[in-house]
């Protein structure tokens, strides 16, 4: 069984592949992990193995943890939220279905931050998930579930969602790979909604050969999603032994200032490690990239202000009755949601407010297209730029709950490529007094394979040793 | 949570520094036109299965409370 811990899932499904490991022995390993799962990391754990996947399916079987956003059709899909406690969706989001279709079964719901709102996992109305490194600390947020599953062993692989940084920092928080796909390449159809221009799916894994794998069957143009665009490419597993010939840009706003001691250290060494492989590094600017933050924080509340509303009581979730339909509503919120929610949408609402919208919303969506317009010019001149993923390692639980401007911080390296649509990935960058530190490369939109291929590289030479977690 | 909302805010205020005249607002980041599907009639939840999470299934609808006198 240890052994079975060991492998990643691409392993795993060669394993199963050649008749030496059985899929329902790989199902229930895990399933009686996850249901032991003692940080937290899990709302629902499903009961019996599922039967049925369809034979010669190229994910073989393997188990999939879900951030609880997703809906799943007869399965709790409460998005962290005590407004949508019990919630049992009649449908299937689309990512989660064309995995299941390509043979990933369904292992479980994970926790996260209310709504997606949050960078600690603490905003959860089902309370705070805790970080395998150290159980004192937070696993990041807000998909902290599902890194907390795959960095501890309890989950192979997981899906979370990206909306500032929410794959990408608790990747880095837990030692882990994380991948915000390109805006558009994966449909957003079922999944619960925090800002609709800038949430994306996406894999957390072990190695990024498993990302690549995930990427490759969560992909594609959906009816059912009008943003939703068809790639334009066959995902590639990822190969290589050097990064001859690839540029590599660090961004001077990204990567100074406010980076703690530790994380910068590990990032300035493997930007070493990169031109020994071959990578051309050289400094440069994205000037908007400081107002990334301010704008990033109007845009997405004033669209989970909007978002937000369908919770009323009325069809679906919790309902606390009022003397009238007015009462009913606001009881309902006031009793529903929780305190960050509550924040963000009224700095939401104010943001869009008349009087107000030209000043905050509306210079907001200036600033993304100057943020955007930085990119470009930036892609250029370099194939890939490359940041720390996160300003600092895991922190301690409750550390930052009362500030929530320090724990927007957090997002500063992560939420530029968010408002500018692009992919970028986390992966393990060694530890830093004991906790894993992130390295973070992003490309232009659909340049996931060239992401994926020079990640792949540096991780077999930064050879990340992740087991300790997986206790 | 006032004071809490007062220092975000006085975060973001820095956006008000910018030079941003002229400069077109993007509301979509990937350049795409609509996208719409034929209009073609399918089926739908049923209707058991849409109300199976309301609070409040009356007469094969969602029951709500008065809107009251206001």
């Amino acid at each position: 069984m240890t052994e079975l811990l060991d492998l990643t899932a691409a392993q795993a499904i060669s394993r199963i592949q050649a008749g030496d490991l059985a899929a329902g022995e790989v199902f229930e390993t895990y399933r009686e992990r996850a249901a032991a799962d003692d940080l937290n990391a899990f709302t629902w754990v499903a009961d019996p193995a599922p039967d049925g996947v369809p034979s010669g399916a190229p994910l073989a079987g393997i188990p999939l943890a879900v951030k609880d956003l997703f809906c799943t059709e007869g399965v709790p899909s409460q998005s962290g939220s005590k407004i949508l406690e019990g919630y049992r969706p009649p449908y299937t989001a689309t990512a989660v279905e064309k995995l299941t279709r390509a043979g990933a079964t369904l292992l479980g719901k994970t926790n996260q931050d209310e709504f997606a709102m949050g960078s600690s996992n603490e905003n959860s109305a089902y309370g705070p998930v805790r970080n395998p490194w150290d159980r004192e600390r937070v696993p990041g947020g807000s998909s902290g579930g599902s890194a907390a599953a795959v960095a501890a062993g309890l989950a192979p692989w997981a899906l979370g969602t990206d909306t500032g940084g929410s794959i990408r920092q608790p990747a880095a928080l837990c030692g882990i790979v994380g991948l915000k796909p390109t805006y558009g390449a994966i449909s957003r159809y079922g999944m619960i909604a925090f800002a609709s221009s800038l949430d994306q799916a996406g894999p957390f894994t072990r190695d990024v050969t498993d990302a690549a794998l995930v990427l490759r069957h969560m992909v594609g143009q959906d009816p059912c999603d009008s943003t939703s665009l068809a790639f334009p490419e066959e995902i590639a597993l990822p190969q290589g032994v050097d990064l001859r010939g690839l540029t590599l840009g660090v961004p001077q706003e990204l990567t100074g200032d406010g980076i703690e001691p530790g994380v910068r250290e590990a990032f300035n060494a493997t930007l070493a490690l990169a031109e020994q492989l071959g990578a051309r590094v050289e400094t440069c600017s994205l000037p908007h990239a400081p107002h990334a933050l301010s704008a990033y924080y109007l845009i997405a509340p004033a669209e989970a202000s909007a978002n937000l509303a369908r919770f009323d009581g009325v069809r679906y979730g919790l309902r606390v009755e009022g003397d009238d339909l007015l009462g009913m509503y606001t009881q309902t919120r006031e009793a529903g949601f929780g305190a960050e929610v509550k924040r963000r949408i009224m700095l939401g609402t104010y943001a869009l407010s008349s009087g107000y919208y030209d000043a905050y919303y509306g210079r907001a969506q200036q600033v993304r297209t100057k943020v955007a317009e930085d990119f470009r010019a930036a892609f250029e001149r370099f194939d890939l730029l490359v940041t720390p993923t996160a300003p600092s390692v895991a922190f301690r639980l409750g550390e930052k709950v009362d500030d929530p401007l320090a724990m927007y911080l957090n997002d500063v390296c992560t939420v530029p490529m968010s408002l500018a649509g692009i992919p970028a990935i986390s992966i393990p960058n060694g530890l830093s007094d004991g906790l894993p530190v992130g390295f973070q490369l992003c490309g232009p939109a659909f340049s996931e394979n060239r992401l994926l291929q020079a990640a792949y590289v540096l991780e077999q030479a930064l050879d990340f040793d992740g087991s300790a977690a997986r206790r | 949570m006032s004071r809490e909302l007062s220092a975000v805010l006085g975060h973001i205020e820095k956006i008000s520094e910018l030079e941003l005249d002229g400069v077109a607002p993007t509301s979509h980041v990937i350049d795409v036109v609509n996208a719409l599907r034929p209009d073609e009639p399918r089926p739908s939840l049923p209707r058991d299965v849409a109300l199976a999470n309301a609070p409040e299934p009356l007469e094969q609808g969602f029951g709500v409370p008065s809107p009251g006198a206001s």
